[in-house]
């Protein structure tokens, strides 16, 4: 029983999110990739 | 003012070389001409004098050097009633990078967005796909893909228009590839970042063959492809970039773990963690100390994870929040500990 009210209230929370968006714009975030140096730009033009 | 017509001409020159010397990243030249610049500050005139301070903001932005970048920016902004559009641009667009390399990637759109009014007085297409290139990384690490996606296609669109600037395609391919993985195309994915790092390959550039191979390496991992990730990865640790080794090292450790080779996985976790100690990287010392417990110390594993995504929390990084929350909440959920998982679920929709 607990396990389907966790369930209901899990896909209610996404559902919810969903309509409303939740796309957070804070100061840092930590992604494992990377796009190389932020200053660059134009070293091609020199070949 | 005792100038004649020669002196003007080389100071006019010497900024000129002095802009292309900091575009093509010549540090040594850039240096010498900013020394001989400094000379004659008090002859120029105040448009000489605004381009001036914004060459030095971009110079310095080149050496890394957030604070005199400022400075820079500071001394400009002394003479903003004498600003035309182009200065206005070159302004917000240098504090759009300071801000970025900061990564404070907000702050770095908002002054972008800035410099975006003033894009029509630029006549340099490159410098038209520049700024769309440094918006869509912005975007990018805000998260914000389909802006990251649209603003890369219009980088895209310049830099594909001259074999010259097939280097500035490539950077602008790696980020499209980075796109699809964040819209789970992985197979566009691969082509894109395959074919940036076979122009970084022949351009023998090796920090951006690094940087590729990390991020092939990312892919795989996302794929729940471990074996193919670990050459990726260490090829891309034979670039030796101090800049992303924590990120390499960090990746290569859990894919040693996940593909049963935990002597080697051991091996490079410590040198990880001995470097983020080193670097006094907090972030990256408690993503390594919380891949040990759920790797080898199980014991500690629930409340390390907990105070981890506490310290993720307070320093408002949402990309490892939403990361480890959810691989929390799935272990609470497959042990029925339903209203902790639930915690954690919500968590992961910060």
């Amino acid at each position: 029983m607990k396990k389907v009210i966790f369930s209901l209230v899990l896909i209610g929370t996404i559902v919810i999110s969903s309509l409303v968006g939740y796309a957070n714009h804070h100061g840092t975030t930590e992604k494992p990739t990377d796009l190389g140096s932020a200053v660059f730009l134009l070293e091609i033009l020199d070949k | 003012m005792g100038r004649n017509l020669s002196d003007h001409l080389d100071i006019a020159a010497l900024m000129d070389n002095w802009s292309v010397s900091i575009q093509l990243d010549k540090k040594g030249a850039a240096a010498t001409i900013h020394k001989e610049l400094k000379k004659h500050i008090n002859e120029f005139d105040v448009e000489k004098l605004i381009t001036y301070y914004l060459f030095e903001s971009r110079y310095y932005l080149m050496q890394k050097d957030a604070e005199n970048t400022a400075i820079s920016l500071d001394n400009a902004k002394t003479h903003q009633d004498h600003f035309h559009d182009t200065h206005r641009y070159f302004l917000h667009l240098a504090e759009g990078i300071l801000f970025y390399d900061e990564g404070n990637y907000q702050k770095a759109l908002h002054y972008l967005e800035n410099a975006e009014n003033y894009i029509d007085q630029l006549d340099n297409p490159i410098d038209i796909g520049e700024f769309h290139l440094r918006k869509a990384m912005t975007y990018y690490f805000l998260d914000i893909t389909n802006l990251s996606v649209l603003h890369s296609a219009r980088a895209a669109k310049v830099f594909k228009s001259s074999k010259r600037l097939e280097f500035l395609l490539a950077r602008t391919q790696m980020l499209q590839g980075l796109n699809y993985i964040d819209q789970l195309n992985y197979e566009l994915a691969e082509k894109y970042l395959l074919t940036a790092l076979t122009t970084f390959e022949k351009n023998e550039n090796q920090n951006f063959i690094s940087s590729t191979n990390l991020n092939l390496g990312v892919l795989y991992v996302k794929r729940d492809l471990p074996a193919t990730a670990i050459p990726y990865l260490n090829a891309a640790l034979q670039g030796k970039q101090k800049r992303i080794l924590l990120k390499i090292l960090y990746l290569l450790t859990d894919c040693y773990w996940k593909t049963n080779q935990p002597s080697k996985a051991i091996e490079v976790y410590k040198e990880g963690f001995q470097a983020s100690i080193e670097e006094n990287n907090m972030t990256k010392k408690w993503e390594f100390a919380m891949l040990h417990k759920k790797y080898e110390d199980r014991l500690n594993f629930e409340i390390v994870w907990q105070e981890g995504i506490n310290y993720f929390q307070k320093v408002e990084d949402v990309y490892n929040v939403r990361l480890f929350s959810k691989q929390l909440a799935q272990y609470y959920a497959d042990n029925n500990q339903h209203d902790i998982a639930m915690k954690y679920y919500l968590l992961t929709l910060t």
